[in-house]
């Protein structure tokens, strides 16, 4: 090693590698990492807010969800026992009429294949009420069914005088 | 053989207490990094300085330090000592603070009133005249004079530190040492 070389190295070993700062540096620090820790904080009670909206907002779903639920299956019960009634009130009147015609000629020979067209034309709308309980056109439709049907069987078993 | 037990007790003592701060700082007690932080200031701030010629900047690169300590001490993982660890963190940390200040400052001051503002700033920054040598270097050429000469990293470790190949550095180094020689002889 020639002497410029040792010369050098005994400066650069003599160095202090430390060196005070001439302000205080701390200050600026413990304020970034303390705002660090205030975000920190802000974004865990922002998630934590998010979470309990999100936890608020399903649970006034799921309620609202539950009354729909509620509403409509209480819609549908109210519709299909309207249904059910509709049907036994039209069985025991088309019953009372037939057992009160028992006797009596019927005017034309065909009336219990109509009968029998509207009674498959009952299942039909009945089947579709499944689907579509509260629909009161199909409601309404059952109705003028067995008003047919009542009616056929009171005019096929008219008196001829009240036919004329 | 009683000062030698004596020195290693004191030695223990320490190497616990710091262990001790290390794990309060991680838990984010203030108090604990604040120590962990005087501890070691001088030695961050002192290689800041070299690497950075410029005390404001310096300033400014050693408190970006702590900061990023602060969110990556969970990344220490005893395997090394602390401060060799900190050394290495700090001097990326501060070379990176630098290139991105530096990038931002020359597109506002131009490379001449840089200039003329650092070479009024080398004096009041250096305590003797071989320190002032230091700041005087081109700056990759002090980059790597600083941490190969001063503070004994590898060419290899310098080369990835600065992006660029160990053979450069060894040039630049060459090139600072050559002009420190000349300094010291004029």
């Amino acid at each position: 090693m020639n002497e410029s070389k040792q010369d050098l190295q005994s400066k650069i070993d003599a160095l202090a590698r430390g060196k005070a700062p001439q302000r205080d540096l701390w200050r600026g620090i413990e304020q970034a990492i303390v705002n660090e820790q205030d975000n920190a904080v802000r974004e865990t009670s922002k998630g934590a807010w998010r979470r309990s909206s999100l936890a608020i907002a399903a649970s006034f779903l799921a309620i609202a969800l539950l009354a729909y639920g509620s509403f409509y299956t209480g819609q549908q019960t109210q519709s299909m026992l309207l249904v059910e009634q509709l049907s036994e009130q039209h069985s025991i009147q088309k019953q009372g009429l037939l057992v009160s015609f028992k006797d009596m000629p019927s005017s034309t020979n065909n009336w219990q294949q109509q009968l029998e067209d509207l009674a498959q034309a009952e299942a039909a709308i009945k089947k579709a009420l499944e689907d579509a309980p509260n629909n009161p056109a199909l409601i309404g439709m059952l109705k003028h069914v067995y008003q047919q049907e009542l009616a056929i069987i009171e005019r096929v078993h008219a008196p001829a005088w009240q036919s004329i | 053989m009683t000062n030698n037990i004596q020195t290693l007790v004191t030695h223990q003592t320490s190497q616990q207490a710091l262990a001790d701060l290390i794990t309060g700082a991680r838990r984010k007690e203030t108090g604990a990094f604040k120590e962990l932080y005087h501890l070691h200031v001088n030695m961050v701030y002192g290689l800041c300085l070299r690497l950075c010629a410029d005390k404001s900047l310096a300033e400014d690169a050693t408190q970006e330090v702590f900061i990023q300590l602060w969110q990556k001490l969970d990344n220490f993982d005893g395997k090394s000592k602390f401060s060799t660890w900190l050394h290495s963190v700090a001097s990326n940390i501060c070379i990176s603070y630098i290139r991105k200040q530096k990038g931002w400052w020359q597109k506002v001051v131009s490379i001449v009133d840089s200039t003329e503002h650092q070479q009024a700033d080398l004096g009041s920054i250096a305590d003797t005249e071989f320190e002032a040598y230091i700041y005087r270097l081109p700056e990759r050429a002090r980059w790597v004079f600083v941490l190969h000469a001063l503070e004994g990293y590898r060419h290899e470790e310098i080369a990835k530190m600065l992006n660029m190949a160990p053979a450069t550095s060894k040039v630049q180094f060459h090139r600072a040492r050559k002009m420190m020689e000349e300094w010291i002889n004029e």
